[in-house]
């Protein structure tokens, strides 16, 4: 009971104390405000950044592992300048798929190549991307959607069938406003049957699979390439939660089907990936990410608090002379102190509420213009952004006023009253 | 004036120096004051005799340096800030040359904020202040914020607030040091009805026609007093 009318008195002492300094209330206010919408947008921008690139994973199946060629005894960085030098991994095969399927907790899987050739309809033609995947690939990856048409199914696949899927910028390139469907095209000379049209998609990662043209991966392989191997595969799973075993079933069945040591990875010709674990890299990264920006913007927030804790300063030097009054009244330590941090708290919580706002306005605003220029960061002011920003506003209400309040709270009634 | 009965204060052999730097300025070397409750004093000297020194430690908004002072039968000296904060809210009503009254803030609000300190109630701290307000002839001017107001207003102002509280002394540094004569006249019209309905004032003054409303004048020469 006491307590409560203490905390009203000192509540009302503040906001009467921050009234009759309109101007300088403003000014403080506005640091704060300044301070807590770049955490509010620090906050979210980080984790736009976040699920963006993890939707992005997730496009590619969440819950999946990768298979993909690798030159043994190569480090990575060697061995991007080495496929981009010529080299060539050819041991990876459809069948080592076909065998992968048998594991107990693989469901099922797509393999693909790629290739660049020239595609002709009518007199019009467009080098693009070749992606020679199999039937499958449909199914398991989420974000593939047939606009118009149909994809092909595994028998063309195994038929060798020469149709063809065409993402939406190839389709525009090669037949305008024409429809594409049943018409022929020829790539690389030969002749394949146009049966469906891709969902734009846009990029994902480096891929613009809206110039990609699909076509049946053994219809890629023989009619196109003239290889048996693939560049890499995606396995889905029964269990994800078996998903580090099933990677570990996979290293030994594959290095069994290559002849390799099975526990030597830097032998392998091939690199197994879980999706789960490059998510949990990405989340890493970004997460580290978001704190370095977080640091920049403490260090901002603490040039603000630094800048609070002087406004408060000066404020109670202008003062002097009131609080020198207020004690002659009668006013204890404690309540002047407590009257001093209530203002830099309410200050701050002003500035809090405002920055949240603020933040959240141009976090909103930011999302639109991405949206505008085609990025999709989903970017949305999360719970915990308010929560953080808010409670570091009241913190460094507390922190920052506290200084000060002493100081006030300090002053002897005389020296206060005597002060010009 | 009974003077078997115990004073409201006295205080013996009062001693002040301030320091700046190396100069040191003895302001009170040893002074004696006594003052019985119900009485209208004034104290008088030249300008830096140490007036206000001493009405600051009267209304213990300073220490002495030595000497002895005893309030309502009690040792003062051994009074922490907490206590002392209680004595000058609850027992003291101190009034300015300089007004210091709370700008842009409503007359009513400053004549509160005595109550505020001492918890009282939201709702008799208004009707107090009202009633201290009118007593003081500024019934009509309640809501108006102080710098709204003329230097006598604000003046009597301060009054109020001295007295919402009903403290044992009002203690008053060159009230009229401001005003001009008409607004001295109202101003001791105020203080000879407070001192009526029984108030104790000591007013610290220059002017001898202050001086002379009260019943005596205490006299600072040389840092000690002298009964005129
Ligand atoms: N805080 C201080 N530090 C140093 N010297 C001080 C301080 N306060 C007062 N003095 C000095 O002490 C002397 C007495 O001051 P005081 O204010 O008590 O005088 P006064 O009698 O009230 O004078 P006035 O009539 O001008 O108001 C003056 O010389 C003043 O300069
Ligand atoms: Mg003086």
């Amino acid at each position: 009971m006491i307590l409560k009318d203490e905390l009203k008195l000192v509540f009302d002492l503040a906001v009467q104390g921050l009234k009759t300094n309109k101007g300088r209330t403003g000014l403080t206010v506005l640091g704060v405000v300044i301070g807590i919408a770049t955490i509010v947008i620090v906050l979210s921008a980080g984790r736009g950044l976040e699920q963006f690139v993890f939707d992005q994973i997730d496009s590619f199946g969440g819950d999946t592992i990768e298979v993909e060629i690798k030159i043994p005894n190569v480090s990575d960085t060697e061995m991007v300048s080495a496929f981009v030098g010529g080299a060539e991994v050819t041991t990876l095969k459809l069948e080592d798929f076909e065998a992968l399927k048998k594991l107990p907790n693989v469901d099922n899987y797509y393999a693909g190549v790629l290739g660049q050739f020239k595609s002709v309809y009518k007199n019009k033609s467009k080098t693009s991307t070749i992606f020679g995947v199999n039937a499958a690939f449909i199914d398991i990856d989420r974000d593939m959607k047939i606009a118009e048409g149909r994809f092909y199914t595994e028998r063309e696949d195994k038929s060798q069938a020469r149709v063809v899927v065409l993402g939406t910028e190839i389709k525009d390139d090669l037949f305008g406003n024409e429809n594409a469907i049943g018409k022929t095209i020829k790539i690389n000379q030969v002749s394949f049957k146009v049966i469906g049209i891709a969902e734009p998609r846009g990029n994902v990662f480096y891929f613009n699979f809206d110039e990609m043209i699909y076509t049946p991966l053994r219809t890629a392989q023989k009619q196109l390439l003239g290889i048996d191997h693939v560049l890499y595969g995606f396995v889905t799973l029964v269990d994800t939660d078996k998903t580090d075993e099933t990677v570990q079933d996979i290293n030994l069945l594959m290095s069994q089907r290559h002849d390799l040591p099975p526990n030597d990875i830097n032998k392998y010709d091939f690199r197994t990936t879980s999706m789960k674990e490059a998510q949990e890299i990405i989340g890493t990264i970004t997460f580290g990410m978001t704190l370095l920006v977080l640091a920049i913007a403490g260090i901002s927030l603490l040039v603000g608090g630094v800048g609070i804790m002087n406004i408060m300063y000066l404020s109670v030097m202008e003062r002097t002379r009131e609080i020198g009054l207020r004690k002659s009244l009668g006013a204890t330590n404690r309540v002047i102190k407590a009257q001093f941090l209530a203002e830099s708290i309410v200050i701050t919580a002003i500035g809090g509420v405002a920055g949240i706002v603020l933040g959240s306005i141009i976090v909103l605003l930011f999302d639109i213009g991405a949206k505008l220029q085609g990025f999709d960061f989903g970017m949305t002011v999360t719970l915990d952004a308010i929560v953080v920003g808010f409670a570091s506003a009241i913190i460094f209400g507390i922190l920052f006023g506290l200084y000060p309040a002493r100081k006030a709270a300090e002053l002897k009634p005389v020296d206060a009253l005597r002060f010009e | 004036m009974n003077k078997k009965k115990e004073p409201l204060l006295y205080a013996q052999g009062l001693k002040k120096t301030y320091t700046t730097g190396t100069v040191k300025t003895e302001v009170l070397k040893g002074a004696d004051v006594e003052i019985h409750a119900g009485e209208f004093v004034t104290i008088m000297g030249h300008s830096g005799s140490g007036k206000s020194t001493l009405m600051h430690i009267l209304g213990f908004l300073d220490a002495p340096d030595e000497g002895k002072y005893v309030f309502e039968g009690k040792d003062t000296s051994k009074f922490d800030d907490d206590q002392l904060a209680e004595i000058r809210n609850k027992k003291i009503g101190f009034v300015f040359q300089s007004f210091n009254l709370l700008p842009r803030t409503s007359a009513l609000d400053n004549v509160r904020l005595p109550m505020i300190y001492a918890g009282v109630p939201e709702k008799e701290q208004i009707i107090k202040a009202t009633k201290a307000l009118e007593s003081v002839g500024l019934g009509h001017r309640l809501n108006n914020l102080s710098n709204e107001l003329s230097g006598g207003e604000q003046q009597r102002v301060a009054v109020a607030r001295a007295l919402v509280n009903n403290p044992s002394l009002i203690l008053a540094d060159e009230p009229t040091g401001n005003l001009d004569s008409a607004s001295t006249k109202e101003m001791m019209k105020v203080f000879d009805e407070l001192n009526k309905k029984g108030h104790t004032l000591v007013i610290v003054t220059h002017e001898d026609n202050v001086a002379s409303h009260a019943h005596r004048t205490i006299e600072i020469h040389d840092g000690v007093c002298k009964r005129s």
